[in-house]
């Protein structure tokens, strides 16, 4: 699934968005829309707040005007913004002024595969952390390095990759329970 | 079960995709963006940015090369030595060969045990 990125036309296309161009927002969003929802499924593990996560994001890159001429990645800028209006939210919620206390009741089955198999990964993933889950994807799926997970999550590569691990490793066990049960008390991030 | 096998596995997953609506929720609550100026765009470009960089670098290796061909010591010993021989008395041609002489054989002796042979030979020459 992971697929080379076209920063060079993405670059042209936030030019024009900053010109003011409507049309360069409808094909950066049809160019970076599937990926910035998986990425924010994994987040949220909600379809609803995934959508609301991707639309925040977009209106906030139209708004952003004469800052989108000085990017240099935008897929990774674009994941990083997600990440960002993410956090946000969860913030938010935890300082009281939304209550969002979907997170924990939303059935990760939303979610899974149809195939037998896959439904226990599925599961297995949905049961991780946040951090985890977002590492995951972004690794496996849309093949970012660790070194660029780490730039868009604020953490360093390190971290990212002790994320990275110690979820493959939990999930290890969920999919073979014989597995060792694995401790993340280092991840304290 | 491996690593790969599971990200593989993984891989394989069949992820959800955004509703049709999203799109023109999208396309109709995007704001007007501020108009970039022509100033936005020297700024931000990576030429622009570049050249900054690299006039700052040669401002400073310029400042550095002038200010340490002021600060040569041994155009500044010269100059003392100009100075102090002007000072006893000896003509100004005198004096400039003098100095030459103390930047020609710069090198054999430290600075100051020149300057100071110089100082014991006026003392012992009176002057004269």
């Amino acid at each position: 699934m992971p697929r080379e990125r076209d920063d060079r036309r993405d670059r042209q296309l936030f030019g024009d968005l900053a010109a003011g161009q409507p049309a360069a927002l409808a094909e950066v969003y049809d160019r970076h829309q599937a990926p910035l929802f998986r990425h924010a499924c994994a987040l949220t593990r909600g379809r609803a707040d995934a959508e609301d996560l991707v639309h925040a994001v977009f209106v906030d890159l139209a708004a952003m005007g004469p800052e989108l001429l000085g990017v240099r990645q935008p897929a990774s800028y674009l994941h990083r913004m997600l990440h960002t209006t993410w956090l946000d939210g969860q913030r938010r919620s935890i300082t009281g002024e939304r209550v969002i206390e979907h997170v924990a009741s939303v059935t990760p089955q939303e979610f899974l595969p149809v195939s037998g198999e896959s439904i226990d990964l599925g599961r297995a993933i949905a049961m991780l952390p946040a951090e985890q889950r977002e590492v995951i994807h972004l690794h496996v799926v849309e093949g970012f390095s660790f070194r660029e997970i780490g730039g868009l999550t604020g953490v360093s590569m390190f971290t990212a990759s002790a994320r990275y691990r110690l979820a493959i490793g939990r999930m290890k066990q969920q999919l073979d329970p014989e597995v060792p049960e694995i401790k993340d008390a280092k991840d304290r991030s | 079960m491996t690593r790969t096998d599971i990200e593989n596995r993984i891989r394989e997953i069949e992820w959800p995709a955004a509703s049709a609506t999203l799109r023109s929720r999208v396309l109709a609550s995007a704001p007007a963006a501020p108009p970039v100026t022509w100033s936005d765009r020297v700024w931000f470009s990576r030429t622009f940015r570049w050249s900054v960089a690299a006039a700052v670098v040669a401002l400073i290796s310029v400042g550095q090369w002038s200010g340490s061909s002021l600060a040569d010591p041994a155009t500044a010993e010269a100059a003392r030595v100009r100075t102090l021989a002007i000072e006893a008395g000896l003509p100004a041609d005198m004096a400039e060969s003098l100095a030459r002489q103390s930047m020609v054989a710069r090198g054999a002796q430290s600075p100051s045990a020149r300057t100071m042979a110089l100082q014991q030979f006026i003392e012992k020459d009176g002057g004269h």
